[in-house]
């Protein structure tokens, strides 16, 4: 038989939004079908704020604010946006050890589509999350400062340090490909971010050497651009600049490299 | 494209991970409507085979298209022809049965209201009708590779590749899945397997193709093959691991090869055209030899006396580690002292 029928499918760019839709709900419905991920994602940011504004919120004083929750929220919510980005890594790996990645590779898939929802449904998780968190902060005391623009603005910044950090860990699990190592890594990554770091209280009595490299990580500038921009003080200063750059570079050095070795895998 | 063009083609297909060489040039080539099993051990290059063929390898060098499309340079056309069905069942267990189908086939680019009505097909063509809606973490081993296969079968492939289909699968499962894919090959599909299992292969297969360490050995229908492994195989199990040797020389020349001992079972096997002369002509020597022996019969060639006649009697000492893995329960060691006690 000679007579072989190909049957070109015309799909060109329109193939990558529709990819990229199906596949990101894919994504939420896995997390949405199994509660335990929805309890613990939510849960986890809540405790933090429950433990440090009841518990050692009272001994921890921040010069320039009043109250500390002000100063504890931002902390929480980019911790927030970090911890949901390592999932990323189990995510993908995942999707890696149980061949799915193989089939959706094996189709004519815009390949660009299966990374692409992986980040997008971590920005639209981080984004429920960020409003559950806003939600129990007002509830505790925490209060906006300023108008609704910078505000947004600071919400907005932490959303794309999320977003760049899914980036990041995407590439994490691409490179250990196995889920244990890749929570392993999302540990081992997040832990000394979040705590060396600005999130909880001020950098300055920490040890030299610890608070150089704190002021100097992507953690600390971004809470503190938010609590700039929540809480009025700095009015937008460096830390809101430093934290775009940070995010920017953290994103398209991410996504390059994530891509690049998605092609090869 | 020319009229004898086959619809799997592979030239010279070469892949090497650092200093090991997956695949050393491989050339095979598949008609449509026919069933290539490619059949070898873990680790022979079969899935580094069926990965490059799925467009989700690059080689280092050769060629191969499928319907005359080139998986390299036109990887995507490729993607619209081939389904194929790994050696994981790689669906979702949150979603149903069905969601995971229509996903597919919205991926191959059906529209939404086709992937539904494929989906239900698929679903119907599985079996699989009643459990479609249920989630996945719900359905049995065999019913998550039913539907993988299926999810392989929504965007109508030419060429359906599946990567040890039933590898993990309980016997049931297994004859299920090997009726279902008759059922595919008769409406025309063509499919390359890979397997482990002999049996498999001569079930399923027009042909096989026996890759070793990343090269094909041998290339025929199941009959050619058990042809050259000359039928049968006499197998002689030695009560002591001793008079292995002895049994070696008694056996030489009684069959269309050479004896060949597995220390590990002892045993001695030997490719035999004619089964019942042999196993007379076997018999009348053990019986004159006095040699204790645990038991005697002729069974048919498995995967090991495949590679075994293939690859030649000295494979026995250099076989892969798989094959020198102690079986739990046959007491290898303990069998010297045994022997020396049965000596004095």
């Amino acid at each position: 038989m000679g007579a072989v029928i190909i049957r070109p499918r015309s799909r060109g760019a329109r193939s990558f939004f529709t990819d990229t839709f199906l596949l990101t709900r894919r994504n939420l419905l896995l997390t949405a079908r199994t509660p335990e991920l929805v309890v613990f994602a939510a849960i986890m940011p809540i405790m933090f704020v429950l433990l440090f504004r009841y518990v050692f919120g009272g001994s921890i004083h921040v010069p320039g604010y009043a109250n500390y929750v002000d100063y504890l929220m931002p902390g929480v919510i980019v911790q927030t946006a970090l911890f949901g980005g390592s999932s990323s890594a189990v995510g993908v790996a995942d999707d890696l050890s149980k061949g799915v990645t193989d089939r959706l590779r094996s189709l004519p898939t815009n390949r660009s589509s299966i990374l692409a929802a992986r980040t997008l449904a971590d920005l639209v998780r981080l984004t429920y999350t960020m409003a559950l968190l806003l939600a129990i902060g007002l509830l505790v005391g925490f209060r906006f400062h300023n108008s609704l623009l910078p505000v947004l603005g600071g919400l907005g910044i932490a959303l794309l340090f999320g977003y760049a950090c899914s980036w990041l860990f995407t590439l994490v699990g691409l490179m250990v490909r196995n889920v244990e190592s890749a929570t392993l890594a999302g540990f081992l990554l997040t832990f000394p971010l979040v705590f060396a770091a600005s999130t909880f209280t001020s950098t300055q009595y920490m040890p030299s050497a610890l608070r150089t490299f704190a002021n100097a990580q992507p953690v600390t500038q971004v809470a503190n651009a938010l609590r700039d921009l929540t809480h009025g003080t700095g009015a937008a200063g460096p830390a809101a600049l430093h934290a775009v750059v940070w995010s920017a570079a953290i994103l398209v050095a991410s996504a390059a490299l994530a891509t690049w070795k998605f092609r090869k895998l | 494209m020319a009229v004898n063009r086959a619809m799997i083609q592979a030239e010279g297909v070469e892949k090497a991970f650092g200093s090991t060489v997956a695949l050393g040039g491989v050339d095979l080539a598949v008609d449509a409507g026919q069933v290539l099993a490619v059949l070898g051990r873990n680790g022979a290059g079969k899935t580094t085979f069926v990965r490059i063929l799925a467009t989700l390898l690059a080689p280092d060098a050769g060629r191969i298209q499928i319907a005359g499309v080139d998986v390299v340079n036109d990887a995507k056309t490729v993607r619209s022809l081939i389904g194929l069905a790994g050696q994981f069942a790689a669906v979702d267990e949150t979603l149903s049965g069905r969601e995971n189908l229509v996903m597919v086939g919205r991926l191959y680019g059906l529209p939404r209201r086709e992937a539904r009505a494929r989906a239900s097909e698929v679903l119907e063509r599985l079996g699989l009708s009643d459990a479609g809606d249920r989630l996945v973490r719900t359905y049995s081993g065999g019913m998550r590779r039913r539907l993988d296969l299926g999810a392989s079968l929504v965007g109508h492939p030419l060429v359906l590749i599946m990567d040890e289909p039933s590898t993990g699968l309980d016997p049931r499962s297994r004859i299920e899945l090997w009726s279902l894919i008759d059922d595919f090959v008769e409406a025309g599909t063509t499919l390359l397997l890979t397997t482990q299992y002999l049996e498999e292969a001569d079930r399923l297969a027009d042909r096989v193709a026996v890759i070793e360490r990343g090269s094909l050995i041998a290339e025929g229908s199941p009959d050619e093959l058990k042809q050259r492994i000359g039928g049968d195989v006499l197998e002689v199990r030695a009560t002591r691991p001793a008079d292995i040797e002895r049994l070696v020389g008694l056996l030489s020349g009684l069959g269309t090869g050479q004896p060949v001992a597995d220390k590990r079972s002892q045993s001695v096997t030997l490719p035999t055209s004619d089964r019942v002369q042999t196993l007379l002509a076997a018999a009348r020597r053990i019986e004159e030899s006095g040699i204790p022996v645990a038991d005697l019969g002729v069974r048919r060639p498995s995967l090991d006396d495949v590679f075994l006649t293939l690859t030649g009697a000295s494979a026995d000492r250099s076989r892969p580690e798989a094959h020198l893995r102690p079986v739990p329960g046959e007491p290898v060691p303990a069998a010297e002292p045994e022997a020396q006690r049965a000596r004095a």
